[in-house]
C-alpha cells in the first residue's frame, strides 16, 4: 500500500512538474463550460440542471484522457527508466495502480474545477442535487475506466503519439457501441445488447441520478480488467 | 514463451469471468440508489400500498414493436422494467404482457379490436434511413372488462433541444398506472363493501325535540328507520343514538359545545324552537345532515350516509361536483347570426378540457347550483369555476353544502379574458358570491394583478420591411400572465412541489383577519405574485406589451388561499333565499320558505383561486400550452387541492415529481457575467495552485547539498 502511494504521488509530482497538468485542466475546464454555456445553451434552455455537462463529459473524456495516460509507461520506455523502474522492489501491480491513481486524482482535480457550474446553477434555480451527485460519480467511474484502457495501450507502446491515438480509438469504441448512432443499425436485441456494454449508456443511466450496482460493477470490471492487462503486458516485455 | 502464453490464458479466463459475473448481475435489479430529490426513478409508497391492496386481478398490456423509432427504443426497457415492478409487488395480482402485435397478426387484431390500440407513424431522419416507421407504443391496463389506455401521447414527453434534435423522455408512467390502478379498482367497488373497509365505527347522533314543526314530524322516524336498516348492514360498525336537547340544558350545552348545534327555529316566524340535527362522525371527520327539509325521507337519509362513509373510507373513489359557467355565444355573434336569420349554433364550452383531464381521476359530476335539491350529496368536493351571476337561491346551496361539511375548492376572479374577433378582451365577472366571501373573511379586489415574473405571449407585430408591411410574431413578456414560482409557491406540499403554477388575468385576495378569528378558521397561503408586482383596474390596457414596474406600490399579492375550521352560514340571521317556482304553479304570492339553514359547519376546508382562466379551455388551447405555458401544471396544482380537500394524499407525491421542469428563474441581465464568473473561478484555482506548488519547489533544499566544483568523490549515488 504505501508502495502504491508512493508510485502515485511520484507520477502525480510528475503530471505537475511538466506542463501536462496544467494545459490538461485548462482545456478540461474550458471545454466543459464552453459545451454548458455555448453549446448546449444553458441560458436559453432555462433549465436548472447539469445536463448541459454531463451529456458532453463522455466524449469529452474520449478526446482528453488518452493525455494523461499517453505518457504514463510509453514515456518510461523512451527515456530508458522502465528498466529502473521494473527493477525496482514495488511489483509491477503496484507500480499499475500506482500510476492509476496519480491519473485518476489528476481528472478527479479536473472534474473538481467544474463543482463551480452546480453552485451557479442552485444559486439561478432549483437545483435537483441527486443527478449531479450521480453525474460526478458516473464521470470519476467513466474515467477510470477510460484510464485504465489508455494506461494498457500505454504499456504496449514506447510511442506517445501512438499511444495517444490508439487510447482514442478503444475508448471511443466502448462509447461508440453504445450510442444510438450505431445500434439503430443493429436489430433490437443485439442493439440492446451493445447498449449494455457502451460506456456512454452506463454513464447517462448514472448521469440521472441513479446509483445501480450493475452499472457499478460493469465499471469496476472494465477498469480491473485492463489495469491487469497492464500488468501482463510489464510481465510479458520484461520476460520478452 | 510458456509463462507468457498462461499469462494471457488468465488474463483471457479473468476476462470471461467479468463479461458472466456482468451478465449474472444484470437480471439483479434491487441494488440501487435513488440520489434524485423526487425519488424519480423508484416506486412511490403510495404505489407499492395501491398495488399491494389489489383484491382482483389486473393485467397490463405493453404494446411495442421491435422496429421502433430510434429514440423510443431505449424507453422500452425502461416501461417493461416498470411493469414487471408492479407485478412484483402485486404479489399476483397484477399480470404483464409485453407484446410486439406487429410480429403476430392475430394480437394486432385484438389490441385494435379490443382497446383500440394503433400504430402511431414517427418521422425518422437518421443519417441511414428517412422516412416513417410505424410502431406500436402503447400500454394498456384491464381490470374486467374495463380498460385504460395510453398513448404515445400520454407516456412521452418531447423536449425541442437548442441544436435543433429533440430529447425524447418518458412522462411520469408510474403516476398514469397508480391512478388509473386507483380508479379501475376504486370505482367497481360497491356500497356493500362500505363496512368492510370502515376501521372505526361510525356514528349517527340525532339531535330531535319532541314537538317538531308539523312539516318535519315524519323526519324523525325516517331517519330511525334508515338507521336501523343500516345497523343491520354494518352490525358494530355503525352506531345510532337519539337525543333530545330541548328538555336537558346539560344536553343542550354539550350539544352546543361539541356540534355548534342551537336551537332552530322555521322562517322569520320566530315559532316556537326545535332541534333537528344529524351528526355523522368518524374518527376524523364530521358531516352534517342537512334534514329539516320535507323532502326527507328514509331513503334519502340512507343514502346521505352511505356518501358520508364512502368518504370515510379508503378506497373509493372521489367524486368531484363541478360547477362551470352556462356556455354562452359572444353577444356580437349571436347578433350576427340572428340578423342573418340563422339558427344559434351550440355554444363551446369553457373547460372542457379540464373535465376531461379530471375524470381521470375522480368521478366528475355535472353540479347545478340552481338545482333545487341542492348538491347532491355524494359529491366530495365541489370544484366551482368562474362563478358569474349566481342567484342568491344557487348561494344558498352553495353556503349549506359547505355547512354539511361539503369541501370546496372556489376558483374566479373579477376578471375573465376572452378572444373574440376584434382580440384579446378582458371583462369584469360579477360572481355573486362577494358578500358571501366576505361574510367568511375573504375579499377578491376587483383589480388585476401585473406581474414583471410572467409568461411571454406570442404578439403579432407588423414590421416595416424593403417589401412592405411584414406580420411577424413576437413573444414579449406579458404582465398580466403571472408566473407563480418559487417563494411565491407558499405551500410546500400543494403548491411548491409543482414547480410553477400560471394564473391569469388574476385579481388580488384579501383576508379579513378579524372576520376569521371570529369564525377561529385557519387560513393558509398558497399562491403569491412575486415582489415586483402590482395592481391595475384598467382592463383598456391589457392588449399592451409594453409596460414598466412602477417605482412605488410593488408587493407580492396573494393569489390563492385555504382555509381550515368550522364556517359559519352566511344565512345564519339572514333571510333565505326562496325556491324557484315553476311558472306553472305560480298562483299569486310565493309560499312563505321552510328551509332551515345550518348555521355553523363541522371541521371542513374552502380554497379560494382568485382565477379561473389558469384552468380554461381558452388557455388550454393557447398560451397555457404553448411555450413557456402553465396549463399542465395547472392542473397537477387543482389535483393536489381536490386531493388535499378528501385528506386523500396518497397521489399529491407522485403527481408533481418530474411533471415540473426544474426552471431557472428569469432574469435580463447578467447572464454574461455569471458565464464570466464561472470561467474565473476555476482559473484562479488553478492559478493558485500552480503558484503554491512553484513556491513549494523554490522552498525545497535539494536532499544533498551542491558541493564546491572539484570536490567531488565518487560516494554520492550509492547513499540515495
Amino acid at each position: 500500500m504505501n508502495r502504491i502511494r508512493a508510485v502515485a504521488r511520484r507520477e502525480l509530482n510528475a503530471y505537475f512538474d511538466s506542463p501536462i497538468a496544467y494545459v490538461f485542466l485548462t482545456v478540461f475546464f474550458v471545454a466543459a463550460l464552453f459545451t454548458f454555456f455555448n453549446i448546449n445553451a444553458f441560458f436559453s434552455r432555462g433549465v436548472a440542471d447539469l445536463r448541459g455537462l454531463f451529456d458532453s463529459i463522455p466524449f469529452l473524456m474520449v478526446l482528453l484522457v488518452p493525455a494523461l495516460t499517453m505518457r504514463l509507461w510509453a514515456e518510461e520506455t523512451r527515456q530508458g527508466t522502465f528498466e529502473m523502474l521494473v527493477t525496482l522492489p514495488a511489483r509491477d501491480r503496484e507500480l499499475v495502480l500506482g500510476k492509476f491513481l496519480a491519473s485518476w486524482g489528476l481528472l478527479a482535480i479536473g472534474l473538481a474545477l467544474t463543482l463551480i457550474l452546480p453552485f451557479t446553477v442552485s444559486f439561478m434555480g432549483d437545483l435537483d442535487w441527486g443527478p449531479v451527485i450521480g453525474g460526478y460519480v458516473g464521470a470519476l467511474l467513466l474515467g477510470a475506466a477510460y484510464l485504465a484502457v489508455g494506461q494498457f495501450v500505454s504499456a504496449t507502446t514506447e510511442n506517445q503519439i501512438l499511444a495517444f491515438i490508439l487510447a482514442m480509438v478503444v475508448c471511443f469504441v466502448l462509447y461508440g457501441i453504445g450510442v444510438d448512432a450505431f445500434t439503430n443499425l443493429l436489430p433490437d436485441r443485439t442493439a440492446a445488447l451493445f447498449r449494455s456494454l457502451g460506456t456512454g449508456s452506463r454513464f447517462e443511466s448514472i448521469a440521472r441520478g441513479v446509483i445501480d450496482l450493475r452499472d457499478l460493477a460493469y465499471y469496476a470490471s472494465i477498469s480491473g480488467f485492463f489495469l491487469a492487462a497492464s500488468v501482463a503486458t510489464l510481465k510479458i516485455r520484461r520476460w520478452a | 514463451m510458456g509463462r507468457i502464453s498462461s499469462l494471457l490464458l488468465t488474463l483471457a479466463l479473468a476476462g470471461l469471468n467479468l463479461v458472466a459475473f456482468n451478465l449474472l448481475l444484470d437480471g439483479f435489479s434491487g441494488a440501487r440508489v435513488d440520489l434524485t430529490e423526487e425519488r424519480l426513478y423508484s416506486i412511490s409508497p403510495a404505489t407499492k400500498r395501491i398495488v399491494r391492496s389489489l383484491e382482483d386481478d389486473v393485467t397490463i398490456y405493453g404494446y411495442f414493436s421491435q422496429r421502433t423509432h430510434p429514440q423510443l427504443a431505449p424507453l422500452v426497457p425502461q416501461v417493461a422494467d416498470l411493469l414487471e415492478e408492479y407485478a412484483a409487488l402485486s404479489g399476483g395480482r397484477v399480470h404483464v404482457e409485453i407484446i410486439d402485435p406487429g410480429e403476430d397478426e392475430s394480437a394486432a387484431e385484438e389490441a385494435r379490436e379490443r382497446f383500440g390500440v394503433e400504430m402511431m407513424p414517427f418521422r425518422m431522419a437518421s443519417k441511414y434511413e428517412a422516412g416513417v416507421v410505424n410502431a406500436y407504443f402503447s400500454v394498456v391496463l384491464r381490470y374486467g372488462d374495463q380498460y385504460e389506455r395510453y398513448g404515445f401521447r400520454d407516456l412521452i414527453r418531447v423536449e425541442p433541444l437548442p441544436d435543433g434534435n429533440f430529447d425524447v423522455r418518458l412522462r411520469n408512467l408510474e403516476y398514469d398506472l397508480t391512478r388509473a390502478l386507483k380508479k379501475v379498482v376504486y370505482s367497481f367497488r360497491g356500497s356493500e363493501e362500505l363496512f368492510e373497509r370502515v376501521e372505526s365505527p361510525m356514528r349517527l347522533t340525532l339531535l330531535a325535540s319532541e314537538g317538531l314543526p308539523e312539516i318535519f314530524q315524519e323526519i324523525p322516524e325516517a331517519v330511525r328507520t334508515a338507521a336501523a336498516e343500516l345497523q343491520e348492514k354494518g352490525g358494530e360498525k355503525f352506531l345510532f343514538r337519539e337525543l333530545d336537547p330541548s328538555t336537558d340544558d346539560a344536553l343542550a350545552d354539550e350539544m352546543y359545545r361539541k356540534y355548534q348545534a342551537a336551537p332552530m327555529s322555521v322562517g322569520f316566524f320566530g315559532g316556537e324552537s326545535f332541534y333537528l340535527y344529524g351528526f355523522l362522525e368518524t374518527e376524523d371527520r364530521v358531516e352534517q345532515l342537512y334534514l329539516a327539509d320535507e323532502g326527507i325521507s328514509a331513503a334519502t337519509v340512507r343514502e346521505a350516509i352511505e356518501d358520508a362513509l364512502r368518504r370515510q373510507a379508503p378506497g373509493f373513489l372521489k367524486t368531484v361536483g363541478l360547477v362551470v359557467p352556462e356556455p354562452e355565444l359572444p353577444e356580437e355573434l349571436m347578433r350576427q347570426l340572428q340578423m342573418q336569420g340563422q339558427r344559434l349554433p351550440q355554444p363551446p364550452p369553457e373547460f372542457e378540457q379540464v373535465r376531461r383531464l379530471l375524470e381521470l381521476d375522480y368521478q366528475i359530476a355535472s353540479v347545478d347550483l340552481n338545482d333545487a335539491a341542492g348538491v347532491p350529496t355524494e359529491v366530495d368536493t365541489l370544484v366551482v369555476l368562474r362563478p358569474e351571476n349566481l342567484p342568491d337561491r344557487a348561494l344558498y346551496h352553495l353556503d349549506q353544502y359547505l355547512m354539511r361539511g361539503g369541501r370546496v375548492i372556489l376558483c374566479g376572479g373579477a376578471f375573465s379574458a376572452k378572444l373574440d374577433a376584434q382580440g384579446l378582451r378582458v371583462d369584469a365577472v360579477e360572481s355573486g358570491l362577494d358578500d358571501w366571501l366576505s361574510h367568511l373573511g375573504v375579499t377578491i379586489e376587483k383589480t388585476l394583478v401585473l406581474d414583471d415574473r410572467n409568461q411571454s405571449m406570442l404578439i403579432p407585430q407588423t414590421q416595416m420591411t424593403a417589401l412592405g408591411p411584414m406580420r411577424t410574431f413576437a413573444l414579449e413578456p406579458y404582465p398580466y400572465l403571472v408566473a407563480v414560482q418559487e417563494e411565491g409557491l407558499v405551500n410546500d406540499q400543494l403548491a411548491r412541489a409543482v414547480g410553477a403554477v400560471g394564473l391569469y388575468w388574476s385579481s388580488p385576495i384579501s383576508l379579513d383577519e378579524e372576520r376569521l378569528a371570529a369564525q377561529e378558521l385557519n387560513s393558509m397561503e398558497l399562491l403569491r405574485s412575486s415582489e415586483r408586482s402590482w395592481v391595475d383596474d384598467d382592463t383598456t390596457a391589457i392588449s399592451f406589451v409594453d409596460y414598466e414596474v412602477p417605482e412605488e406600490g410593488t408587493e407580492p399579492q396573494l393569489l390563492a388561499v385555504a382555509l381550515t375550521g368550522r364556517f359559519e352560514s352566511y344565512f345564519n340571521e339572514r333571510e333565505i333565499p326562496a325556491r324557484e317556482i315553476l311558472p306553472a304553479m305560480d298562483a299569486g304570492e310565493a309560499p312563505p320558505s321552510t328551509d332551515v339553514a345550518l348555521t355553523r359547519s363541522p371541521e371542513t376546508r374552502l380554497v379560494v383561486v382568485s382565477d379561473a382562466d389558469f384552468l380554461s379551455d381558452f388557455v388550454a388551447t393557447t398560451i397555457g400550452t404553448t411555450e413557456g405555458g402553465f396549463f399542465e401544471e395547472n392542473l397537477i396544482f387543482m389535483q393536489n387541492l381536490i386531493d388535499w380537500t378528501n385528506l386523500d394524499n396518497d397521489m399529491i407525491g407522485i403527481r408533481s415529481r418530474g411533471a415540473a421542469l426544474r426552471r431557472l428563474a428569469p432574469r435580463e441581465s447578467g447572464k454574461g457575467m455569471i458565464e464570466a464568473l464561472n470561467y474565473a473561478v476555476p482559473a484562479l484555482v488553478l492559478l493558485g495552485l500552480a503558484t503554491l506548488r512553484w513556491s513549494r519547489r523554490r522552498n525545497v533544499r535539494p536532499v544533498v547539498a551542491p558541493r564546491p566544483l572539484g570536490t567531488i568523490h565518487s560516494s554520492g549515488r550509492t547513499e540515495g
